[in-house]
């Protein structure tokens, strides 16, 4: 036990950069009565000392690691204690773990020890051993390794709900620049495969209702903030094409932390934490709002506005689109109101088939309206007399940002991730989807 | 004077209660459990009626068909809420829904559909925190045991999460606030109103893997991104008391 305490104390510490935390999403039938079940909305069991969700046992397989990529806490050329869980510790953990409702499952990633090939091998045997051996029905999310055969993730993806593959740096030129032993090949081949079986399984399992799963929560990725020069352009067109292109259910971004010194990064006091958030929340819009990347930010402003969110600065350059009559505009347009979510937009729709909205409806629909009253109408009405005026509107948003926001930005604690969502299983609330804007 | 209507403090009880008001056309100044009513004046007149399943089935097929499904969970949400004068609110909100049928969950401006809603809201919310944050010990004879204290009476709501996750073993859940028990043991659930064990006569003899887990908990904080108020907002202190990995650090 002593024994397996150091390794739980080592590896789960080593695994904690990876941003990763949903627990929802998997449609995996529950067949049998062995060992857990796995609901649709995740559930998040605990919060740690940072504020992030804990719902998986989130573990390294190893740090012992060949690759020494700059932005990396487990990169070969740092000295730190390394070990490895057999995978009968990781089982038995896990089991365990669960059993006493801690987690949802297991988050199981690694370094790469000897090479990508033995790595996903073990990851494989690990899984494969925790599902077929230890009977374990609950939330299993495992890391595809880059380079490694496709055959080994494929199989893996049989006992898996989740799997991703980190493409960490947006561009070929950073990877080359930090990871100098991944190309994007390693990292996007993988990803495209991956898409195309999980493609090809839905299907098959359209037509036989017994056809074997394959990653039923589908697969995410994680990219890392602020350890490279490119603006945030570049990095939400990348999150629209993957989203497009193979479909992820999820990007996480992750501010980058720097762990060990080197030439090649850059030297922040802190991790940039707030430009983090606002790519979440841009994200957000991309998914669900129905914005495309290129509405949100274009070559003139690359970078997001860090002094609001990104609905609202969009809103703030597109008046012509404003105010919105709330008794008539469509889904689509209503959702596009700063302060209006997806849950309120839908509750306007449902609403205002019985009678025509006010302002006081509203404030009890749920809508924000110190945002939403600028660009808004009820009844024809505009909240005061005057007419919209872009620069008074923007100064009242700014100044309805929490007090002493930028200051604390730079310390690394932002009051206002305490109101906007944070992470994903925060959308637990059968049927609600948070990040709302 | 209008009277007030009496019942044992069960959710049938309660639906028995609405059926004969509905079949009485009676019009009440209050509807209290037995336990409340007992604190109350003797002044006002009081009507004891008894739980009745059938009556009480009828009343939830008249709401399911009659208004919505829907409605019904926010009728049962609502009850499980625990606050009181509930019972005339959900009176309010049935006496409504005769008359909007299915249109009834719409009408979220209604301020009587919005305090039922929004009490249902919480239930849900509570229960849903409480599929998280329930913590099970293992106790001899491979028995798992939870204790919880909750604002809200998600008793029933939780346990069956816990069968689908767990039907293969022994499992208690405790309500030690009400004193009630979520019993499983041989595949079946119990719902009981009763205590079955004492907390003070639950072993206390420390499973390794509680160790581990607030070992574990510890180690995954990023100390550069440390948030205590962002960690109170997602889990509030209220519940720091079930959380293992929350009890003050037994060192080491």
């Amino acid at each position: 036990m002593r024994d397996l305490e150091e390794k739980l104390r080592i590896l789960g510490a080593a695994a904690r950069y990876d941003a990763s935390c949903s627990s929802g999403g998997s449609h995996r039938a529950i067949s049998g009565a062995r060992r857990g079940s796995c609901r649709l909305p995740g559930i998040c069991h605990s919060w740690s000392d940072d504020g992030r969700c804990v719902s998986l046992l989130k573990i390294l397989l190893t740090n012992q690691c060949v690759y020494d990529c700059a932005y990396c806490a487990n990169r070969s050329s740092r000295e730190v204690p390394r070990e490895s869980f057999t995978s009968d510790e990781v089982a038995d953990l896990t089991v365990n773990f669960y059993r006493r409702n801690y987690v949802e499952g297991l988050f199981l990633s690694s370094s790469v020890k000897r090479s990508p090939d033995h790595t996903m091998e073990q990851l494989l045997l690990t899984v494969k051993k925790l599902r077929e051996e230890y009977g374990f029905k609950g939330y299993i999310h495992v890391k595809a390794i880059p380079g490694s055969d496709h055959d080994l993730i494929r199989e893996a993806c049989r006992y898996a709900d989740r799997i991703s593959v980190n493409i960490e740096l947006p561009t070929e030129k950073s990877l080359r620049l930090l990871a100098p032993q991944k190309s994007k090949e390693d990292i996007l081949g993988p990803m495209g495969r991956i898409h195309s079986d999980i493609t090809a399984n839905r299907e098959e399992r359209r037509k036989f209702v017994n056809a074997p799963s394959y990653a039923p929560a589908g697969q995410t990725t994680q990219l890392i903030v602020g350890a490279t020069p490119e603006n945030d352009l570049q990095i939400i067109s990348l999150a629209e094409d993957l989203y497009n292109k193979y479909r992820l259910k999820r990007i996480y971004y992750s501010a980058f932390i720097p762990v060990s010194p080197d030439p090649r990064l850059p030297q922040l006091a802190s991790p940039p934490l707030l430009r983090e958030h606002r790519l979440y929340q841009a994200d957000w819009l991309l998914r669900y709002y129905g914005f495309s990347s290129r509405e949100l930010l274009d070559d003139c402003q690359p970078n997001l506005d860090e002094d609001m969110d990104p609905k609202s600065s969009w809103a703030l350059r597109n008046l012509h689109f404003f105010p919105v009559e709330i008794n008539i505009a469509d889904y689509e347009t209503l959702l596009r109101v700063p302060g209006i979510g997806v849950k309120s937009a839908r509750r306007i729709v449902h609403a205002r088939k019985f009678h025509s909205l006010g302002f006081e409806d509203l404030q009890k629909i749920g809508v924000v309206l110190k945002r939403a009253k600028y660009f808004i109408t009820c009844r024809g009405r505009y909240f005061h007399r005057s007419e919209m005026d872009g620069d008074l509107i923007r100064e009242k948003i700014r100044c309805e940002s929490p007090a002493g926001f930028r200051e604390r930005s730079t310390t690394g604690q932002l009051s206002l991730f305490e109101h906007l969502s944070a992470d994903e299983p925060h959308n637990k609330v059968p049927s609600s989807i948070t990040g709302e804007l | 004077m209008s009277p007030r209507f009496v019942y044992d403090g069960t959710f049938e009880g309660f639906l028995s209660v609405l059926h004969h008001l509905l079949n009485n056309v009676e019009d009440p100044e209050e509807i209290q459990t037995s336990e409340k009513s007992a604190q109350h004046s003797l002044w006002m007149e009081s009507i004891y009626i008894r739980s009745d399943i059938e009556h009480s089935k009828n009343m939830k097929e008249r709401i399911c068909n009659e208004i919505s499904p829907e409605a019904f969970r926010h009728i049962y949400y609502a009850f499980l809420s625990d606050r009181d004068g509930v019972e005339m609110d959900i009176l309010q909100y049935v006496n409504l829904g005769w008359e909007l049928g299915e249109n009834l969950i719409y009408q979220i401006a209604d301020d009587r559909v919005r305090r039922i809603h929004n009490l249902s809201a919480k239930v849900r919310r509570e229960k849903h925190r409480l599929l998280g944050f329930i913590r099970f010990r293992l106790l001899p004879d491979d028995l798992l045991y939870a204790e919880i204290a909750p604002d809200c009476d998600i008793l029933p709501l939780v346990a069956p999460h816990f069968v689908n996750r767990m039907s293969h073993r022994r499992w208690i859940v405790h309500d030690r606030k009400r004193k009630k028990t979520a019993l499983f043991v041989d595949g079946e659930l119990k719902l009981l109103d009763e205590e079955i064990i004492r907390p003070q006569h639950v072993p206390k003899k420390e499973d390794p893997y509680q160790s581990l887990w607030k070992r574990y908990f510890r180690d995954i904080a990023i100390w550069e991104r440390h948030n205590p108020r962002l960690q109170r907002s997602r889990m509030p202190k209220k519940y720091w008391n079930m959380l293992l990995e929350k009890e003050p650090d037994i060192g080491g």
